[in-house]
């Protein structure tokens, strides 16, 4: 790994990437509303355009697009979940009715700018939440949780579940290696032994997890945490005229689909028990 | 109140069943739905870690499912609305049936088997009720779908939690009461 | 001025009727470093986490008498005004980091404790230097060697520049290098900043060089209490403990140095035996038993590369004869365990080959295997899965479709053979870490594989309990099993095993019956920082070749 990158919670970014120099609030800022405004969005067209502004975003931002790629496969088989819920099991009226089934469902031309609505929906809160994670790192979760108003605490505390999987999933690979060494077979067999041969790890799994809790609440309790005064932060994130304009853009796109969605003019009619 | 223990028990429970989960999607996928799993093995510590040690468990199981969805859907609203709210929502169910019931997460006595008979099911339901109605909400699914995916949940994770966390119950509570964590004192 | 005040203290923890700590009676002074040794179960972690004050918080046990820490009455002081004195630094360092990078795990507690910005980054940068980590403090702490993760967890606690520094067993999983980087830091930062350090620690060849004081701790009192010399002057009073004591100190307990200020180094003991070089001499007994048979496993220009890209094995070429006692030493991180799971088959060779009785494990699974090779994990809590002890040792042969029978008389055989019988329906969890480990041996041994690998046997365990675990592996070797452990334990080593094969970065440096590797290979044993055991080097020096046991020594009188 080149000395240049920098870890975070989804991919390795070159560190003169601008988004790393973002202010935290601006990242769940975004993510914020990445997430709103598709949810708001009912109207394919507007969804369709708001979709694209957001892959332009990843070259602009020097994101490489194979990130979105990784987004690809959930897609599909999102896009395979609603087509066959959307095909066989939904009764949208529309002005051309293409096919109906025999147990009273139908598809009509308005399924179809249903089903894509949903399908782009799902895509832009994907695409924008993963440009987020994408530059995210720990201390941003920090930062962007406490310049949010939540507590320390929040955020530690994700930070901390992460820390403590890795440490998990080395135990879970040795008692399952320790399980292959007593001659189980967890490879094979059907669905019943295996479910319960994994109830049978869940034991020390779970003593451990007992063990480390009382060990970790005395490494909390002797550093200090939770703070009982004021924290001090190390890290400091100035707020910089780019951030400014960011979290303008961001703010302007949240109220702006507000704003039409009230008037009407991003609603799909019916949306959602049609 | 946010202390030590209660944050320890948050990301000890988080951190145990963030792998659980990824194991789980892997393990027994359900065609055509992204990162569920028909056999959410990581409901079977949370629901009795949050017996064993109330709310801040729960919260665990809401962090790991999160992040596990997240990580293969996107850090979506709607899998944090959808999953990680439901995985909430479950085992706090179990525990409020279970402090109305007066019953002890030991399974030592019938009352106590008989909170955990019904607690799993019905918590069970409320969570592939909230699930299904979010997927509902977001046009992820159809209105007649609707019952099939909460009944298909409903036997799903009330299995993974029989299976996983009925031994666990039954062999630990025991070693559990000795913690200061432990919520139930006679 | 006292740093720490003990009278009359007892603990007990909750839903626990015995007492944990009973009547303790203890002073440390100002700028002193003590060192806690005792069998395990005597209570020494427990004494740790009070005089922190965290058992206090975290516990709330019961408890009577006084506990003071620089005049503050640890039951009723804050935690906050109490780590503004004490640090606590305990045994597993894994489970002690909570951020992700090296800088921020030594700013944590400082950023609580809200100190301003500038002095935060002055003391971390400090200790970072103090500790000799300051080149990773942007690496993950998770991503470190054992000793490097126990000096970050030093760092830690010095940046908050306690008085006090309590170092619980913080080095039982390191190799002797990594062992002796801690114990200078402590001796430096004593120096540096008039540091009080206790520090509690299984081994006590090593204890001894550092601390100023030593209590021996036994069910949850003071046994004994002293400078190092003179409580190591009586080894007959000490060995009923079953605490591992200086073998410096037994050799001039067997030459007849029983009273007063021993010496406790090699170099001392050099000068007063010096004058009776002429009468000490080593026996002719020369290795434990080696016997050549045929091999049982054999690697044969093996290599192993992990997915990030680390070699772990380089071209390994080594024989496992059948019915050998080999033990594999080497550093932290020096390839022993990657080299002991290619004998298991749960790792394949990247090149060359592995053999196992003349299985070639590239095309053979794990399972078929386990019937032939057993490895004894070093946690013990990664193995048991059930909720007896019966039930625990039964689930391989059930696994083997064994007749209930043929399971019932293995299941005797082997609980008999670890010494685990009586305990047959205890709950696993239930049991001590030695119960523990020995019934997690007993699970592998059930099977009655013909070549068991035992991963770190005797860690965090007294002197008795891996005694006894060694005990039992010497008796099953006698009945022809091949065993192969991996420790960090020199004196078990020269102590136990008939032939020491030497790993650095994934090379085999030395390999032979322990007598030739260490007469033969003493530098290159000191390069990568695998000390000899001072019995040895004293020996070496007085008769002209080691001396492993005391039984070996003679003394002419």
């Amino acid at each position: 790994m080149s000395k240049s990158k920098v870890k975070t919670f989804l991919a390795y970014l070159d560190s003169s990437n601008p988004l790393l120099r973002l202010h935290p609030f601006v990242k769940v800022l975004a993510l914020l509303v990445f997430n709103l405004v598709a949810w708001l969005v009912e109207a394919p067209y507007p969804l369709l355009a708001y979709l694209l502004a957001l892959v332009f975003l990843y070259p602009f931002l020097r994101v490489s697009m194979r990130n979105l790629i990784r987004a690809l496969p959930y897609l599909l088989l999102v896009a395979q979940a609603v087509t066959l819920g959307y095909l066989v099991g939904s009764k949208i009226p529309g002005s051309v009715v293409y096919f109906s089934l025999p147990w009273g469902t139908y598809v009509s031309d308005r399924t179809l700018m249903f089903m894509a609505s949903v399908m782009l929906r799902i895509s832009c809160m994907v695409l924008g939440s993963t440009l987020v994670f994408i530059s995210l790192r720990d201390v941003d979760l920090v930062y962007g949780f406490k310049s949010v108003g939540l507590p320390f605490a929040a955020a530690f505390t994700v930070n901390l579940s992460m820390r403590f999987s890795m440490l998990f999933m080395e135990d879970y690979a040795r008692i399952r290696d320790a399980m292959v060494l007593k001659g189980a077979h967890l490879d094979s067999g059907g669905l019943v032994e295996r479910a319960r041969l994994t109830s049978l790890m869940g034991v020390p799994l779970m003593v451990l997890a007992l063990k480390r809790m009382q060990d970790l609440s005395y490494v909390l309790e002797l550093r200090g945490f939770p703070p009982k005064g004021k924290r001090t932060y190390v890290y400091e994130f100035v707020w910089r005229p780019v951030d400014a304009i960011a979290a303008a853009i961001l703010l302007i796109l949240l109220f702006s689909t507000v704003a039409l969605r009230l008037t009407g003019f991003l609603s799909f009619p019916g949306w959602p028990f049609l | 109140m946010v202390d030590a223990r209660r944050i320890a028990v948050t990301a000890v429970t988080a951190g145990l069943c963030l792998p659980l989960a990824l194991f789980a999607i892997v393990l027994v996928p359900i065609p055509g739905l992204p990162a569920a799993s028909g056999f959410w093995i990581p409901a079977g510590f949370y629901f009795p870690l949050t017996l064993w040690f109330g709310v801040w468990g729960a919260l665990g199981g809401h962090i790991a499912t999160f992040l596990a969805m997240g990580y293969f859907q996107g850090f979506t609203l709607h899998v944090w609305l959808d999953g990680a709210i439901g995985d909430f929502i479950a085992p706090i169910t179990a525990l409020l049936i279970f402090k109305l019931m007066g019953a002890r997460p030991d399974l030592d006595q019938k009352k106590n088997r008989n909170a955990w008979l019904i607690a799993v099911p019905v918590a069970s339901l409320v969570c592939g009720l909230w699930v299904h109605t979010v997927n509902l909400l977001f046009g992820v699914i159809t209105p007649p779908f609707w019952w099939v995916g909460v009944t298909t949940y409903f036997i799903g994770d009330s299995l993974a939690v029989f299976i996983v966390g009925t031994p666990l119950l039954r062999s630990l509570t025991k070693f559990v009461k000795q913690s200061p964590m432990y919520i139930w004192r006679d | 001025m006292k740093a720490v005040e003990i009278r009359d203290f007892w603990w007990r923890y909750p839903s626990r009727r015995e007492w944990t700590l009973k009547g303790i009676d203890l002073n440390v002074q100002e700028r002193e470093i003590l060192g806690i040794i005792g069998p395990s179960s005597a209570g020494k972690t427990t004494l740790c986490l009070c005089i922190s004050g965290v058992a206090f918080r975290i516990t709330r046990g019961e408890h009577k008498g006084v506990l003071k820490v620089f005049g503050l009455e640890v039951p009723s002081t804050s935690i906050t005004e109490l780590s503004q004195h004490v640090s606590l630094v305990l045994q597993d360092p894994d489970v002690q980091f909570v951020t992700m990078r090296v800088f921020d795990e030594v700013a944590f507690a400082l950023e609580n404790s809200g100190l301003p910005r500038d002095e935060i980054l002055e003391r971390v940068r400090e200790a970072l230097e103090f500790t000799g980590m300051m080149e990773y403090a942007n690496k993950p702490p998770h991503e470190l060697s054992g000793g490097q993760k126990q000096r970050v967890a030093l760092a830690a606690a010095i940046a908050r520049r306690p008085s006090l520094l309590i170092v619980d067993e913080a080095t039982s999983d390191l190799d002797p290098v990594g062992k002796r980087e801690v114990f200078e830091v402590v001796e430096r930062l004593r120096d540096a900043y008039r540091l009080t350090a206790i520090i509690v620690d299984h081994n006590s060849d090593d204890l001894t060089k550092f601390a100023d004081r030593i209590i021996v701790l036994n069910e949850g009192k003071v046994a004994r209490e002293g400078d190092p010399r003179s409580v190591f002057s009586k080894v007959e009073e000490l060995t009923p403990f079953g605490i591992r004591i200086p073998q410096v100190a037994m050799l001039l307990a067997k030459a007849g140095f029983v009273d007063g200020a021993i010496p406790l180094t090699v170099d001392e003991a050099l000068k007063v035996l010096r004058p009776l070089e002429h009468r000490i001499a080593v026996s002719e007994s020369l290795d434990n038993g080696a016997e050549v048979r045929l091999p049982s496993a054999q690697f044969v220009d093996t290599w192993y590369e992990y997915e990030d890209g680390t070699i772990a094995i380089r071209g390994l070429n080594l024989k496992i004869m059948e019915g050998d006692f080999m033990a594999v030493v080497g550093p932290n991180g020096s390839g022993k365990t990657t080299m002991a799971k290619l004998l298991t088959g749960l790792l394949k060779p990247s090149r060359g080959i592995v053999l196992v009785e003349g299985l070639d494990t590239r095309n053979t699974s794990p399972s078929k295997l386990a019937t032939i090779v057993g490895y004894v994990f070093q946690n013990p809590d990664h193995q048991l899965v059930c909720d007896t002890v019966r039930e625990e040792v039964s689930l391989p042969l059930k696994f083997l479709r064994l007749n209930s029978e043929e399971i019932e008389k293995r299941v005797e055989w082997v609980l008999e053979a670890v010494g685990l019988k009586g305990l047959e329906d205890e709950a696993p969890y239930f049991l001590s870490k030695g119960e523990r480990q020995r019934l997690a041996l007993a699970t592998v041994l059930v099977v009655k594989p013909r070549l068991l690998i035992v991963d770190e046997p005797t860690t965090g365990q007294d002197e008795r309990g891996s005694r006894r675990v060694m005990d039992v592996l010497t008796e099953l070797n006698k009945t022809g099993v091949t065993v192969v452990i991996i420790t960090h334990d020199m004196r078990l080593v020269c102590e136990y095993a008939k032939r020491v094969a030497v790993l650095n970065r994934g090379q085999l440096i030395a390999e032979g019956p322990p007598k030739t590797v260490f007469s033969k290979h003493l530098d290159d044993l000191d390069k990568i920082g695998l000390d000899a055991p001072p019995l040895a080097k004293i020996m070496s020096k007085l008769a002209g070749r080691p001396a492993f046991t005391l039984n070996e020594v003679i003394i002419h009188r």
